[in-house]
């Protein structure tokens, strides 16, 4: 059941899907891999939606060049926690969700049970090794994948069900070699917006998702793209599952 | 046989902004000549400068950082610079993204 005050505060969304699935998004538990570029905004307009139940894990601390992009953040937060500000940020934007904000470096002893019992997984890293680890965490546990990545003013966006559409490796065979990367904020905003809408979609049932569909933005031209995708039969992280 | 590249982001701009190629190549071309056709013809670079550094596409015949898809496939995961290409076959180009 919806509150007065949920009814108040989601009522322009509420318009669109109606009230049933506003619940479903109370309902739902999302985990975000990242609070830096990407998972700034992504995490904002999921908690600003009504997602009931978010966990965001970083592990590293705020540094003044992440502050062109990075939003969850601000000056004074320099050199604590992005957690910190994070768990903050989110609380002070909607009280009426529960977040999880964790300060850990996923690797492969721990990232099965950071996303046990999510609905979705939203990708806000920024290399492939972690990436994959996500990937392969989110077939295991049958769980949709939002995977996002930005360069400059360029993005690219995919929705990721694990058992119908290609993962992250039947693309992306080899990592890029790890490297710092220019970019642009809004490019973060872009990018982090179409993953957002993308859960949203899928936790409600509206719409048509990003799946098999590599979504490619040319913010230098102002350019949308879109590129079909094939799984590979023999993905080493996904095939026959 | 006619096969369709799509260029995307600073690969279609390297190209002059095209973003889209109808390639004439003979029967049981491969991905390798469909490479150099591109090179040696269309003027694909072998690498792109940036701001900072290059984008280095080609490092020989090798394919470096430039993501390849044929029909929604990583050339990689098929048979690489021997892929085989069909008549009507699309083959997508564009450079590796990983940040967040």
């Amino acid at each position: 059941m919806l509150t007065e005050n949920e009814l108040k505060r989601y009522e322009r969304q509420i318009r669109i899907f109606g009230e049933a699935r506003q619940e479903r998004l109370k309902n739902a538990r999302v985990f975000i891999a990242g609070a830096g570029g990407l998972g700034s905004p992504v995490s904002i307009y999921l908690a600003a939606a009504g997602i009931g139940r978010i966990r965001i894990v970083d592990h590293e601390k705020v540094e003044l060049n992440n502050l062109n992009r990075q939003i969850l953040h601000r000056d004074e937060d320099t050199g604590k926690k992005k957690v910190v500000s994070a768990l903050e940020r989110l609380k002070k934007l909607n009280p009426d969700i529960q977040v999880e904000a964790i300060s850990e470096m996923m690797d492969e002893n721990n990232v099965l049970e950071l996303v046990e019992g999510f609905d979705a997984i939203v990708d806000g890293l920024d290399n492939f090794y972690t990436r994959y680890l996500l990937n392969r965490a989110a077939i295991a546990r049958n769980i949709a994948f939002f995977h996002g990545a930005i360069n400059g003013l360029y993005g690219q966006a995919t929705t990721i069900i694990p058992g119908k559409t290609a993962c992250l490796r039947c693309i992306f065979p080899e990592p890029p070699p790890p490297t710092t990367f220019p970019v642009i904020g809004a490019t973060c905003g872009v990018i982090g917006c179409i993953q957002a809408t993308e859960v949203i979609k899928y936790l409600v049932r509206i719409g048509s998702l990003l799946e098999n569909s590599l979504l490619l933005w040319d913010g230098l031209n102002g350019k949308i793209d879109q590129i079909k995708l094939e799984r590979n039969p023999d993905c080493i992280d996904c095939s026959g599952k | 046989m006619k096969v369709t590249v799509k260029l995307f982001l600073l690969i279609r701009d390297a190209l002059g902004g095209e973003g889209e190629i109808e390639v004439r190549l003979n029967s049981g071309a491969t991905m390798s000549d469909l490479l150099s056709t591109l090179r040696e013809e269309y003027g694909l670079p072998d690498e792109i400068p940036l701001r900072r550094g290059v984008l280095k596409l080609f490092e020989g015949k090798e394919v470096k950082e430039m993501v390849v898809l044929k029909d929604g496939r990583n050339f990689k995961l098929l048979e690489g610079l021997e892929t085989k290409l069909e008549n009507g076959a699309v083959v997508a180009l564009f450079p590796p993204l990983f940040g967040g």
